[in-house]
């Protein structure tokens, strides 16, 4: 055992450089790697994990988790709904519900979910070791968790936002919606977005600078291109939300009393309504993106061909998110603004459908053309996706059109268009990823014929609960009405709704019970079990913490297919620093070798404080906003020192106990247990 | 440097042995910029849409500024002063230029001139603070924030441009206390070529904030 493997010095990036060491002959290099990627043990481990897989399965959780709660708000929904003059909830009650669904349904289930995924698989896909900014990575998952348990603990407290999940003012505004209730939901918002973008720029670096040698952007698997299309759109869009929500908590707050949307006093209503679906109508794609790459990845994983139109592919995703940012007027139809201006925001509204359309052709052109397609369960939620969403597109041509959106605006309606189109166009292909992914996570495959169950529990429930909404929203059943009367002569079909609801319920039920018991039970799945062409297939599942013993090199679009036999794997990464590589931009050749930080608790004071200072800043006194923001300041100088100081200079006492101090709070000084 | 190619199997398979490339990269070439460079694109999209607001909110009022009522005498064309923020405007196009030298001194890994720039620069980004709160009094913008939607809006945009300058001041006093306290590295080399790109953002983003809330007050 040589001195140079083990002595922390050899931390030190200069001395790092010119002598890598070579592992002792008593550790294979597995085991070196794996200590090196290791994080600490206990519950300050779990709670600082910088493991791109880790954080990204445990965004997967909780976001199914708010998505499980935002599910049984809508059961009871529609238990209220099902039989005119029904007193299962009050109408208080029931706007709480309603509002709660839907902004748990789209800010902590929708947007971090596919977020979870891309975190997930993005690193794999592209055969790096990790994320660019393991920290961030920490930091982003701690944010949106607070925000997600404010929001539902704001719900016990009889404190749950009940405007609607887009809070309309002056609704939302200070003299109709006293309380703190729209505050929290304002400052909740804000949390999450803050932790949405921050994971997107996770995910752009990564996939900018991180890339294995060779795989140029016409390589680049199509999951991945979805992931950094959308994450682009984040970066865009979010900063809309994030301000106009921190607007309406100033003109809320009565320590500020801006006047930003009060009319009375040279304020606009509609500039909300503005800023919002700047925002809010990218979102839509922000979902919808990543999941038509899922239904890529999954397409050509079982026509065992490369995607037809490749580029065609890429192109459609690239416009979609162009024009997804000029159509945000179409959910403002129902105001006085000028004509002209509608009519071109109808026109590119059904211009989103080329594109969208290309995409489609794409997908059937790689399944008619693929190599006898199997019909195994990810390409059968795939296929309900097709169905669902072309119904929830259809109905979207008709909203695009301004006279007849006008009529149908705010009924039940709109409300099947988009669960047609979000669930169809979203869930349906995230079941889809679950089954074909779940085995890359945990090693084993779900059960197949509970898997069967869930899709025809779930599409003949899902049809049932929304289909009958068209015709309910034609009747003039508006939306967000907590009761009808008998004379109305809705009952029928809200009944067929809520059986279909409670079905969608059980098939969900059916999922969790099939994914908590496969986790032991599952049949062993092996690396590869759909022998699909993208890089997470070649290593183990689960993966080992460090990825790739050897990161792969990529020569073709589906590497696993095409790349020869004797394509080279790269050595020559540090193997005692969490060393990655870095490539250039477009043509991703090897640029230089990138150390990454490691564990710190730094990321979640961070969380925590970020959270303090918008909670108590903006729901209760500002005063604590420069309070806590203070604190925020210095938990940011906190991150800043310890995330370089051990590689400059280990101190002494880490060496010799193999510990940092308890007060040290920073990287833990890698592999220099071994030393002694 | 570039990775070299060797014809060494391990596990029978050619291998690109990277060991020898450098392990810092300059500019566009370490992921940190790219961090840093979409973080300035959020910033951006925040300050625009603020930006934006403030013409939004211009079409509901006939006059611009409107007329404020509440001080004696009565204003009816209460412009905000003008010359604290052209002195702030002149300073940060005069900073950049320091700060650029500064940068180029930690791209040498010339210690005492980064420190220097830095003491100096922080300085400036103080003075620059201390402005901002005189100029953001009422007897200056002639409006406070709860007056009107026109007073709401100012006060926030420069607020908002308030906040870049206490994070710039905050990150300069860091990366001093980092070269004090161990050395100039190439890593925090990096940090102070990023905070470069920073400041020059901040003026940019001051050129149109000034522009808005100052000149658009006498032109609109």
């Amino acid at each position: 055992m040589t001195q140079t493997t083990l002595n922390p010095s050899s931390l030190d990036r200069g001395m790092a450089a010119v002598s890598d060491p070579v592992p002792p002959e008593d550790m294979s290099e597995h085991l070196v790697l794996q200590r090196t990627w290791q994080r600490p043990p206990g519950f300050l481990g779990w709670l600082t994990s910088t493991d791109h897989k880790e954080i990204g399965l445990r965004y997967i959780k909780t976001a199914f988790f708010f998505f499980a709660l935002a599910g049984i708000l809508a059961l009871h929904m529609r238990v209220q709904l099902a039989v005119p003059r029904n007193t299962f909830l009050t109408n208080d009650v029931y706007n709480q519900f309603f509002t709660t669904h839907g902004t748990a349904m789209m800010f902590l289930f929708a947007v971090p979910v596919m977020e979870g995924f891309g975190l997930y698989l993005v690193p794999l896909m592209v055969g790096t070791r990790n994320v660019s900014f393991p920290r961030l990575l920490n930091f982003s998952y701690y944010l949106y968790a607070i925000a997600g348990l404010c929001l539902f603990a704001g719900l016990l407290c009889n404190m749950g936002p009940d405007m609607g999940w887009f809070a309309y003012v002056p609704l939302s505004g200070p003299n109709y919606a006293p309380g703190h209730r729209m505050d929290l939901w304002s400052q909740m918002v804000t949390c999450v977005e803050i932790s949405g973008m921050a994971a997107a720029i996770e995910i752009i670096t990564t996939v900018l600078k991180q890339r294995s040698p060779g795989m140029s952007l016409n390589r680049i698997p199509i999951f991945v291109w979805a992931q950094l299309v959308t994450s682009f759109m984040i970066i865009f869009a979010m900063p809309a939300v994030t301000l106009c929500s921190t607007v309406l908590s100033m003109d809320r707050l009565t320590h500020l009393k801006t006047h930003f949307y009060n009319p009375a006093e040279g304020g606009d209503a509609l500039l909300w309504q503005h800023l919002f679906w700047f925002f809010a109508h990218p979102e839509v794609y922000i979902v919808f993106i990543p999941a038509t790459g899922f239904v890529s990845d999954i397409i050509v994983a079982f026509s065992r061909r490369r995607a037809f139109g490749y580029t065609a592919l890429i192109l459609s995703m690239l416009a979609t998110a162009f024009i997804g940012f000029g159509v945000w007027v179409h959910h403002m139809f129902a105001t006085p603004l000028p004509r002209i201006g509608q009519g071109m925001f109808t026109a590119a509204s059904l211009m989103i459908v080329i594109p969208n359309g290309v995409q489609m052709f794409c997908w059937l052109a790689t399944l008619w053309s693929g190599k006898k397609p199997r019909m195994e369960l990810p390409l059968a939620w795939v296929v309900g996706f097709v169905v669902v969403f072309m119904i929830g597109g259809l109905t979207g041509v008709m909203l695009a059109s301004q006279s007849l959106d006008l009529q149908v605006t705010d009924t039940f309606f709109v409300v099947a268009h988009l669960h047609y189109v979000l669930i169809g166009g979203a869930v349906f292909p995230l079941f889809g990823a679950c089954y074909f992914w779940y085995p890359k996570w945990t090693g084993r495959m779900l059960n197949t014929a509970a898997g069967w169950w869930h899709l025809v529990l779930f599409f003949i429930g899902f049809n049932m609960t929304f289909w009958p909404m068209h015709d309910l929203g034609l009747r003039g059943m508006t939306r967000r009405r907590y009761t009808y009367p008998i004379e109305a002569g809705w009952s029928q079909l809200n009944m067929i709704a809520t059986i279909g609801a409670f079905l969608m319920g059980l098939a969900v039920l059916v999922f969790i019970l099939n994914a908590l018991m496969s986790r032991r039970r599952g049949k062993v799945a092996g690396n590869n079990p759909w022998q699909a062409g993208t890089f997470e297939w070649s290593t183990t599942s689960p993966p080992p913490n460090y990825n790739y013993l050897y990161p792969p090199t990529c020569q073709g679009r589906e590497p696993l297919w095409e790349n020869p036999k004797e394509s080279p794997v790269i050595t020559g990464l540090s193997r005692q620093k969490r060393q990655v590589l870095v490539t250039t931009t477009l043509d991703a050749a090897p640029d230089h070798r990138y150390d990454l930080a490691g564990e710190s608790i730094w990321p979640f004071l961070l969380a925590c404080s970020i959270a303090a200072t918008l909670m108590f800043g903006g729901i209760f006194n500002p005063w604590y906003a420069p309070i806590f923001a203070t604190v925020v300041t210095l938990v940011l100088f906190g991150w800043f020192w310890t995330a370089t100081k051990l590689r400059m200079a280990p101190s002494a006492e880490a060496s010799t106990t193999g510990r940092p101090p308890f007060w040290w709070l920073g990287q833990r000084p890698i592999n220099v247990k071994e030393g002694k | 440097m570039h990775a070299t190619f060797q014809t060494v199997k391990i596990d029978g398979r050619y291998v690109l042995d990277v060991s020898g490339l450098p392990e810092e990269g300059q500019d566009s070439r370490e992921p940190v910029w790219w961090g840093n460079a979409l973080l300035i694109i959020i910033e951006s999209m925040t300050i625009l849409l603020l930006l934006v607001s403030y013409f939004y909110i211009r079409r509901n009022f006939t006059e611009w500024p409107p007329p404020q009522p509440r001080t004696i005498p009565p204003l009816f064309h209460p412009v905000p002063d003008l010359p604290l923020p052209t002195i702030e405007l002149v300073v940060m196009i005069a900073s950049c230029f320091l700060m650029y030298w500064t940068d180029m001194a930690a791209r040498r890994d010339d210690a005492p001139r980064t420190k220097l720039g830095l003491w100096i620069m922080l300085a400036i980004c103080l003075g620059l603070i201390v402005l901002r709160f005189l100029e953001m009094r009422s007897s200056h913008l002639k409006f406070r924030w709860d007056d009107n939607a026109y007073g709401s809006v100012i006060w926030v945009i420069l607020g908002t441009h308030l906040t870049y300058l206490l994070g710039a001041a905050a990150e300069f006093f860091i990366m001093l206390l980092w070269i004090i306290r161990h050395a100039l590295d190439p890593k925090h080399g990096l940090d102070v070529t990023l905070a470069g790109g920073y400041w020059y953002w901040a003026t940019i983003v001051w050129i149109l904030c000034y522009a808005t809330v100052f000149i658009g007050a006498r032109v609109l």
